[in-house]
């Protein structure tokens, strides 16, 4: 292995981008642990691809500072900063073969013309494009131009390695493949890593820690799982899995848990930063069980469309409270029109503020 | 705050420069050009000397305040805490002292009384050489590494000197020079400046008269332009509509006749085609003797005046409308006229309906292209202008002839300008934001609606005599080089080649002995120095205007577009009264003809350039930024490789354009500079025929070679560099 890590944590302090009255990014401050892959995610116009464009040195941050291994780097060039990004459109030079765009950014005069070429080749390795070398990218399918760009980022052995959307150009199928070998590579090498998706799924798959942004702030930072049982609040639940939210009133707290109501039913459930007394309660799919109306206890619910997906079952529910969507295992099958008991299971469920 | 390494590097450079530009290069312009070396003989007298030596020995003190530039930003290399303001104050010095001086100072000391009557009598100063040039120049980089310093351009200090470069280089060479033009035109007899002059110029009669209308012979020399220039305008217009429509809409099978067509106007003097009329249809022309044999009607000057010139600009104009027309009738969608079709529409409905409306803003800018076309075209109005008088020849003859006077000509400038600019301006705000484009970019599947029966008949109508006329027109100059005079005296003979190209064997190995040799060879030099040129400021112009936010940008774009609009026999009257004395003095050498095709033929590589960057995707550059190479070796390494097809079309028309100007240039020719298009002009005036249409030939000939051979030497190096067999297991993914 020839590919060294030198991965590096990247700080960024109160750092704010606007462009005119433009405000791309209001604040942003968010700590990347070195070797740890950290997502931001977030809709189109968050901001999320802007602050990784700062990181890398494309564009200057109007307030703030950005450290890269304890260095500040804020007002340094993008060529004089040790990182590499993988480009959306993976931007290889079409007029350069495949040997060419990986070595192309190993430019240090300390360097050997042959030991670029080894590394260079190592690099293709380790993306599994061994033999490519004299071909132009405009002969390489998607997936293998994708590879190339990841190669010739790593070669640099960037001290951070940040990915712009680096699989929206890739069909369902390969996505998840590319997304699966990112991953193993980033953890084979322990690189510090920034990405950026507005794919959910995504970001739940590949990172360490999700940053979640909205309108150019941060709306919530943790792991996959903390983001999806835990959501700060109503953006991110419904961001995030795409949650129903049920309003709901909150009566009083208990420790990590809030007693709430909706409709006439009471539940005891987890609520860890949620304050005020309205509240909406995030009911994901697996937080749900449907039976037959006359068979359990539980809330009664219609069932208005029922849309069968092989793998599973869509419905959409109307209860008193408000239509539900769900999805259901095959096992079970409720026709259009069907009364059902609807089953709520408090350990799968959570509260948000509402304003 | 402090400069990184490489900045102190730079400034390093930059300091190490200047002060040789102060102090070793000679600081005035030498007579017989600094590349003869003849200077080195007399170094350093008062002539070759450079700054420190001038102020020293040579009663020139005031160019000692010159290094107060070069030593405010010494501090910078050694960490002032103000580094960047220093740097950028010594530029900023530097250079405003270093005009201010050569404006107050100039050939007869004092330039304005009263600072004589203050300060004594100062010696004279004559124009700035290379040492002042080298000084400048480093003046200004001092201002753009400053502003870098300060963070402009994320501290990109080559993107900052390359946008001081091409702006202070554009204000020098367009918008200093049409200044001049306008304080000209307000100097009045005495020499001093006064309004009264300006507004007596600019309302004389001979301008504005509308006499043709109360029984005089002619009506002043606006309104003999607008006149041509409109009816040129609809005529190239309606022909051009006419050629594409052809092209596109009908079943026409010589197409490739079309593009010829198309190549023909970029690549002919102006004049030729003129010259040809004059062949056909001049008092003994072969057209009119046979009129005068067939239908007794008697040979006559016809063509000298408003008819002959609207035929010859018709001719001359009607390919470049052809042009702008065939990308508007492409643009329109198929599928617009199918859809109106499926509407039941018929083929008349559709294309009054339709097709019609969506090229009414195309027809527009081809107006207005034809309209300013004819009032910046000098040539045949000169060589068929009879007593018509237009403004661009008035311009000439004020300056050049018996007249002698810069202020006339500078006042009918700006009359020309002004009109010039407004159909630039109204073409930009008005038709800009009105131009349809319908098809999309993906994929059309229609197929584009044949015209009605009628239309194709007048299209043909109106076209094949065209046709036939331009291949005989071309015709006539290629075999009237081989006739004695044609017309009169239809002998066949090489006299003409020879007068002109002969080639004897001296006692010395070849003798040029023609009398063309001369101007031809200075103009391929000149044109073979300007083209690259031409070809790097445009694109690197482009490349800041298509890549590159900066402070001021939208303003310096309009500049740049603006000075498209400039006619060349103004910009010959303006650098001639630009450039004419110190501090800056051009006129008589090649260098100034040099600047004059660069700065005429910039416009047409920036915009070759914009069109190919805009398909160049921006996150190419932007990777090779995070891979570790900075601007310029992006640039180096990323866009210029991916510029080629622009390159190519750049140094093409650059080459082919300075060899074919004639308005400009016309002015700036010397003795010892003479060029191809001013030496054929001089010798249809004589109306020594032969010898102009035997160099025209030459001309548009050695122009297809010299296309031919920049397409082959620059072309297609890496293209075909490797084969390869298709790659059947490329599926790892």
């Amino acid at each position: 292995m020839t590919i060294v890590n030198r991965s590096a944590a990247v700080v960024l302090e109160k750092v704010r981008k606007q462009y005119g009255v433009v405000m791309a990014v209001e604040e942003v401050s968010v700590t990347i642990e070195a070797g740890t892959l950290v997502t931001l995610l977030g809709p189109s116009g968050c901001g999320k691809t802007t602050t990784l464009r700062m990181v890398a040195g494309l564009e200057m941050p109007t307030a703030g500072r950005i450290l890269i291994g304890d260095k500040d780097v804020t007002l340094l060039p993008p060529n004089e900063r040790d990182v590499s990004m993988v480009f959306q459109s993976y931007a290889l030079f079409p007029h350069m073969t495949v040997l060419e765009n990986v070595s192309y950014g190993l430019a240090d005069a300390s360097l050997s013309k042959a030991r670029k070429l080894e590394k260079a080749r190592e690099g293709l390795r380790l993306v599994g494009l061994d033999g490519y070398d004299e071909r132009l990218p405009s002969e390489l399918s998607g997936g293998q131009q994708q590879r190339v760009a990841c190669a010739r980022a790593l070669v640099l052995e960037p001290q951070v390695l940040l990915f712009d959307e680096p699989l929206s150009n890739l069909d369902a199928k390969l996505r998840r493949r590319m997304r699966e070998e990112i991953r193993e590579l980033q953890q084979k090498l322990e690189l510090t890593s920034i990405y950026v998706t507005h794919d959910q799924e995504e970001a739940l798959a590949v990172s360490d820690k999700i940053v979640v942004m909205n309108q150019g702030r941060i709306a919530q930072e943790g792991t996959p799982a903390d983001l999806y049982e835990r959501p700060a609040d109503s953006f991110v639940a419904d961001f995030i899995g795409a949650a129903n939210l049920i309003p709901c009133e909150i009566l009083r707290r208990e420790d990590a848990l809030a007693i709430v109501r909706f409709g006439d039913t009471e539940l005891r459930v987890r609520a860890p930063r949620i304050s005020g007394s309205a509240g909406y309660l995030v009911v994901r799919s697996a937080a749900v069980a449907l039976a037959d109306a006359g068979a359990a206890r539980g809330l009664t619910a219609t069932v208005r469309k029922a849309t069968y997906l092989g793998g599973h079952w869509e419905y959409t529910l109307d209860t008193p409270f408000g239509s539900l969507f769900l999805a259901q295992p095959v096992g079970r099958r409720f026709e259009q029109g069907a009364t059902v008991a609807l089953q709520l299971d408090p350990q799968h469920l959570s509260v948000v503020a509402r304003t | 705050m402090a400069g990184s390494a490489q900045q102190d590097r730079i400034l390093l450079a930059l300091l190490a420069a200047g002060a040789a530009g102060l102090a070793l290069l000679p600081w005035y312009a030498i007579e017989s050009g600094f590349w003869s070396f003849a200077w080195l003989a007399s170094y350093p007298d008062a002539s070759t000397a450079p700054a420190t030596l001038l102020a020293a020995f040579h009663e020139r003190p005031w160019l000692w305040p010159l290094f107060l530039g070069l030593l405010l930003p010494v501090p910078a290399l050694f960490g002032h805490r103000r580094a960047a303001a220093l740097v950028l104050a010594g530029g900023i010095f530097g250079i405003c002292y270093l005009f201010l001086q050569g404006f107050l100072i100039g050939l007869r000391g004092w330039s304005l009384p009263a600072l004589e009557a203050m300060f004594g009598p100062v010696p004279p100063q004559d124009g700035l050489g290379t040492g002042a040039l080298v000084a400048g120049t480093i003046f200004l980089l001092l201002i753009a590494a400053g502003m870098a310093r300060r963070g402009a351009m994320r501290g990109d200090q080559f993107l900052v000197g390359a946008i001081a470069l091409v702006v202070a280089s554009i204000l020098l060479f367009v918008f200093f020079p049409i200044a001049a033009v306008l304080v000209e035109a307000a100097i009045d007899a005495a020499g001093g400046f006064s309004l009264g002059a300006l507004l007596g110029r600019l309302t004389t009669e001979d301008i504005w008269s509308l006499g043709c209308f109360a029984g005089q012979r002619y009506c002043g020399v606006f309104w003999n332009s607008l006149w041509l220039a409109v009816a040129t305008g609809i005529t190239t217009t309606l022909l051009g509509l006419a050629f594409a429509l052809l092209h596109k809409r009908t079943g026409f099978r010589a197409k490739g006749l079309l593009r010829l067509l198309a190549v023909l106007p970029i690549i002919t003097p102006p004049f030729v085609i003129g010259l040809g009329i004059i062949l056909l249809f001049g008092r003994s022309g072969v057209g009119t003797a046979l009129i005068s044999d067939l239908f007794g009607i008697p040979p006559s000057r016809w063509i000298y005046g408003f008819s002959g010139l609207l035929l010859v600009q018709t001719l001359a104009f009607t390919p470049i409308a052809y042009l702008v027309l065939i990308g508007v009738v492409e643009g329109i969608s198929p599928s617009m006229e199918e859809a109106a079709q499926t509407l039941r529409a018929d083929r008349w409905r559709t294309f009054r309906t339709v097709t019609w409306p969506l090229l009414r803003p195309g027809l527009a800018n081809a107006f207005l292209i034809g309209f300013v076309e004819s009032l910046a075209d000098f040539g045949n109005p000169l060589v068929l202008g009879g007593n018509y008088d237009v403004l661009s020849t008035d311009i000439f003859f004020a300056i050049v002839g018996s007249q002698n006077d810069p202020g006339r000509a500078s006042a009918l400038s700006i009359v020309l300008l002004f009109l010039t600019l407004s159909a630039f301006v109204l073409q930009r705000q008005w038709l800009g934001r009105r131009s349809y484009t319908t098809i999309s970019g993906k994929g059309d599947a229609g197929i584009p609606a044949i015209l009605p029966r009628g239309l194709r008949v007048l299209i043909y109508a109106a076209t094949m005599p065209w046709l036939a006329f331009t291949v005989l027109l071309y015709l006539m100059i290629l075999a009237g080089g081989f006739v004695r005079s044609l017309g009169l005296n239809n002998t066949p003979t090489f006299q003409h080649y020879i007068t002109a190209f002969g080639i004897d064997w001296g006692p010395h190995g070849i003798l040029w002995s023609g009398r063309a040799w001369p101007s031809f060879f200075t103009t391929i030099e000149l044109a073979a120095i300007a083209a690259p040129l031409t070809a790097a400021i445009g694109l690197l112009t482009a490349y800041l205007l298509n890549r590159q936010n900066f402070f001021g940008k939208n303003s310096f774009e309009f500049l740049t577009m603006l000075s498209f609009a400039i006619p060349g026999t103004v910009i010959g009257i303006s650098y001639i009264v630009a450039f004419n004395v110190p501090p800056i003095e051009l006129t008589g050498t090649g260098l100034i003809l040099v600047i004059c095709f660069v700065f005429r033929n910039m416009p047409v590589s920036i915009r070759a350039g914009l069109a190919t960057l805009s398909q160049i995707d921006k996150s190419l550059d932007e990777c090779s930024l995070t891979l570790r190479h900075g601007s310029f070796a992006t640039m180096r390494r990323v866009i210029l490789p991916l510029l080629r097809p622009a390159i190519i079309a750049s140094l093409v028309y650059a080459f082919v354009r300075a060899i074919t100007s004639v308005s400009a240039v016309i002015f700036l020719v010397s003795a010892q500079y003479n060029l191809a298009t001013a030496y054929i002009v001089g010798r249809v005036e004589i109306s020594d025929f032969g010898v102009a249409i035997a160099y025209s030939s030459v001309l548009i000939l050695c122009m297809l070679a010299a296309i031919g051979l920049i397409q082959l030497g620059v072309g297609e190096q890496r293209r075909a560099r490797r084969t390869f067999g298709t790659p059947a297991a490329l599926g790892t993914s």
